[in-house]
C-alpha cells in the first residue's frame, strides 16, 4: 500500500506491505534513530510517540498509524539546540553507549508532558519500559529530574 | 513482516467491521491494540480489520455500572477518575502492574479480553469485579458475564463493551513474576464481603495457571459463611485440594501449589484487617 505517513510534523509518502511494523517503515523513511531491536515489544527502544503517547513501534502496524502524528528522537532538538531533557542526560552522564536513548528520551519526553515534576517513584514507573544495559538508571532518572526543573523555570 | 497480510481496513463501526470479517472469516483476524497479534504467527491469514484506530475510547459512569468502550486503552482506564473513586484506587494500583506505560496505551481493554491469554492480568482483575461484556457478531448482540466468556465468545464475535458493576466488595490482587515488567507466572485475586467476622461474600481469581484467569467457585462455597480466621487457617489445604495450577517452562507446579497458597491467605488477611 502506499500512503501517508505524518512523521515530526512533515508529511512523507511512504509504500510497504500490510503487515509490515512501524519500526521498518520509519527506518526505512531514514529516521535511523528508531532501533529494530528486540522485536517482542520488551526493551522499549522502538518507542515513538503517536499523538503524543509512548508506544512499540515494533508492535505497531504501520497501517495503523496513517492519519496519526508519530514523533521520533529526531523532533527534539530544534535550530540544533539540544531539548532540555538531552542536555540533562549529557550533564547527568545518563547516556553511554546511546542505543536506548532514543527510546528513553521519547517516554522521557511525554512524561515530562504529562507530569511537569515527576517524583522518583512515578519516574521509576513511567520510564520501566525502556531498558538500558549499561547505566543502572540512576543517572538517567537524575537527568529527568534536572530536565523538569529546567522546563519548569 | 508479515508477507501474507494483504488486506488493512480500518472500519469506523461494529457493523462495518463484521461484515468485512464475514467476506472472508477464516482468513480475517480482528486487531485491537495489537499486544498479542503483532507478536503471533499471522500466516494464515490475509486480512487484518483493525477494530481500535477509527473506534472511540469511553468510560461512561451510570447509576450501577460504568460502562467502557472495548477500544479503551489500559492506561485510560487506569487514570479514569471516577473508576478510581468508586473502586478505592483499584485500577489505579493494579492496572500499573501490567506491562509498562507503552504497552497500556497500545492494549485495549477490549482486545485483552478478547485474546484470553493465560498470564492476562486483565481479565483475573475483571473477574474479580462483576463484569459483563457485550459481545456481537452478524447475527446477535448480547451481554453475557466475563465468566461465561469461554461459552459465549465465538470465532466471528467482537467485544464491543464492558460493564464493570458497581458494589460495595473489598478487593486484593498479587502476582508473581520474574521482573516487575514480565508477564506473571501466577496472579491471585480476592473479594471480600464480611458480616461480623463472618465470610459474606467472596471470590477467588487464580490465573496464569497456563490458562486464563478464572474464578475457583469450590473454594469461594467451602469459604463464604467461615469465619474470617478459620478460613485463613483452612485456605491452604483448599488450595491444594481445589487448585488446577500446572507447570511451565518458568515455574514448577510445586512452585505455583506454594505461591498459591500463601497469595490466598495473605489477601485473606490484609482485605480482612488481620495481622499475624
Amino acid at each position: 500500500m502506499k500512503t501517508i505517513l505524518n512523521i515530526n510534523g512533515k508529511d512523507y509518502t511512504a509504500e510497504f506491505s500490510e503487515g509490515e511494523k512501524l519500526d521498518k517503515i520509519l527506518r526505512r523513511l531514514g529516521f535511523l534513530s528508531v532501533k529494530h531491536s528486540c522485536n517482542s515489544m520488551d526493551c522499549g527502544t522502538c518507542t515513538v510517540l503517536i499523538d503524543g503517547k509512548p508506544v512499540l513501534s515494533c508492535g505497531t502496524f504501520a497501517a495503523s498509524a496513517t492519519g496519526k502524528k508519530i514523533e521520533t528522537v529526531e523532533s527534539l532538538s530544534k535550530n540544533e539546540k539540544l531539548h532540555p531533557l538531552q542536555e540533562a542526560l549529557l550533564e547527568e552522564n545518563g547516556a553511554q553507549c546511546g542505543f536506548c536513548i532514543p527510546g528513553f528520551e521519547l517516554t522521557a519526553k511525554a512524561l515530562l508532558e504529562k507530569i511537569p515534576h515527576p517524583n522518583e517513584e512515578e519516574i521509576r514507573s513511567y520510564m520501566k519500559g525502556n531498558l538500558c544495559r549499561c547505566t543502572g538508571y540512576e543517572r538517567q532518572h537524575q537527568a529527568i529530574m534536572k530536565a523538569s526543573k529546567k522546563t519548569g523555570e | 513482516m508479515h508477507y501474507s497480510i494483504n488486506n488493512f481496513y480500518k472500519p469506523h463501526t461494529t457493523d462495518e467491521a463484521i461484515s468485512i470479517f464475514e467476506k472472508n472469516p477464516d482468513k480475517s483476524v480482528f486487531l485491537s491494540g495489537g499486544t498479542n497479534l503483532a507478536k503471533n504467527n499471522l500466516s494464515r491469514y490475509d486480512t487484518i480489520i483493525d477494530i481500535k484506530s477509527n473506534f472511540k475510547s469511553s468510560i461512561v459512569n451510570s447509576e450501577n455500572f460504568f460502562e467502557i468502550s472495548a477500544c479503551t486503552s489500559l492506561q485510560e482506564v487506569l487514570e479514569n477518575v471516577d473508576l478510581n473513586d468508586y473502586f478505592d484506587g483499584f485500577f489505579k494500583k493494579y492496572f500499573q502492574m501490567i506491562g509498562s506505560w507503552q504497552i497500556r496505551n497500545m492494549a485495549t481493554l477490549g482486545g485483552s479480553i478478547a485474546s484470553r491469554v493465560g498470564w492476562s492480568d486483565v481479565i483475573s482483575l475483571l473477574l474479580l469485579l462483576r463484569t459483563e461484556v457485550k459481545i456481537v457478531n452478524k447475527n446477535e448482540k448480547k451481554w453475557i458475564k466475563l465468566e461465561d466468556l469461554n461459552k459465549g465468545m465465538k470465532k466471528g464475535h467482537i467485544i464491543e463493551k464492558i460493564r464493570i458493576m458497581k458494589n460495595g466488595s473489598k478487593y486484593g490482587y498479587k502476582r508473581f513474576s520474574r521482573t516487575e515488567f514480565d508477564i506473571g507466572l501466577l496472579n491471585c485475586g480476592v473479594t471480600l464481603k464480611l458480616d461480623d467476622n463472618k465470610i459474606k461474600d467472596i471470590k477467588v481469581v487464580f490465573g496464569s495457571v497456563p490458562v486464563a484467569g478464572k474464578r475457583y467457585t469450590e473454594i469461594e462455597n467451602a469459604l463464604r459463611g467461615e469465619e474470617i480466621y478459620e478460613a485463613i487457617e483452612i485456605s491452604p489445604e483448599l488450595v491444594n485440594e481445589m487448585f488446577d495450577g500446572k507447570a511451565s517452562p518458568f515455574i514448577s507446579r510445586e512452585y505455583r501449589f506454594e505461591l498459591a497458597k500463601v497469595f490466598l491467605s495473605e489477601l485473606l488477611m490484609e482485605l480482612a484487617g488481620v495481622k499475624l
